[in-house]
């Protein structure tokens, strides 16, 4: 497999397959991965990330957020070793996307019995943020990129902070 | 406190709680530590930049322990002095096409790291910085 363009990749068949990053991401690099594929603390948190997950999304809606946020930001080629093929990457992804639901609805819930709470900027711009997450949870899951912008939930703030003024 | 330390994925001290307790137990955050103090004399630039891309990910205010928001600031350093190395070492002969690709990695992590300089205060420079052109399609990808 050569590398013919950034963004194209030309298989031994002779097609061009879509590639979701830049040659260049810093995660991308195989040899520069090879230290998350080999260390056993990695491996250890990525399996505490997903056990998080298999947890009760009612009783533990905060760690379950931020479960799904370690997903959506570090569940993909490179950070989430080779060893996990793109199947059981999907698999985590759909867990923390139904886990994530459950966390919604139960923030939408809240509201409806405390209208009051809609009022609350915060409130509120958490329920987004969680539709935010949930849709990035959905696109990683696609087979080709999605029609996003390609930027965080709003609610998680500038994410490359360069301090400018 | 900013909007992102309210309302984020990590605002929440049960968040932050569980943040700090899978990197303990783990031995996560000491083992990329141990991996760049020991062995980062041996990195190429894409492994700098590789450990970089998880310092800018994972070391944020909720995220990173508050424990350890230290080391993270020694991590930052010891990598800069790491990629200021690679870019004054001497280096080998390489084909146009390994100049040209070396160039833009080289590039690509200046930007990195001084985005990192300035999370942890090391750097004070507050001109507008794009974010580096490989990090395109991170999140809608």
């Amino acid at each position: 497999m050569s590398v013919v363009a950034a963004g194209s990749v030309r298989t031994g068949m002779g097609d061009n397959l879509l590639m979701r990053y830049s040659p260049l991401a810093p995660w991308m690099n195989e040899q520069a991965t090879r230290w998350l594929a080999t260390s056993e603390q990695w491996l250890r948190l990525l399996s505490m990330v997903k056990r998080t997950l298999e947890n009760d999304a009612q009783r533990f809606p905060h760690q379950i957020r931020a479960a799904s946020a370690v997903v959506i930001m570090l569940c993909r080629e490179g950070y989430w070793p080779a060893r996990f093929h793109q199947r059981e990457r999907d698999e985590i992804v759909a867990l923390a996307k139904r886990q994530l639901t459950v966390v919604r609805q139960a923030y939408a819930f809240e509201a409806r019995s405390r209208p009051e709470l809609l009022a609350n900027p915060d409130y509120k711009a958490i329920l987004q943020g969680l539709d935010d997450e949930l849709r990035l949870l959905d696109a990683r899951m696609a087979d080709e990129p999605a029609n996003l912008p390609d930027r965080p939930p709003n609610c998680w703030g500038k994410f490359l902070r360069d301090n400018a003024r | 406190m900013t909007d992102e330390l309210t309302i984020s994925p990590w605002s929440h001290p049960k968040a932050q709680e569980w943040f700090e307790t899978i990197f303990e137990r783990s031995g996560a955050l000491l083992s990329l530590s141990d991996e760049v103090f020991r062995h980062g004399q041996e990195f190429d630039v894409p492994q700098i930049r590789m450990f970089a891309s998880l310092l800018l990910i994972l070391g944020r205010e909720g995220v990173w322990p508050v424990a350890h928001r230290g080391d993270l600031t020694i991590l930052v350093d010891r990598l800069s002095e790491l990629l200021k190395q690679k870019q004054k070492g001497p280096q080998q002969p390489m084909t146009v096409e390994a100049h040209r690709l070396n160039g833009q990695q080289l590039a690509e992590a200046e930007q990195e790291l001084e985005l990192l300089r300035r999370s942890v205060g090391l750097s004070r420079r507050i001109n507008k910085l794009e974010s580096p052109a490989s990090w395109r399609g991170f999140w809608n990808a």
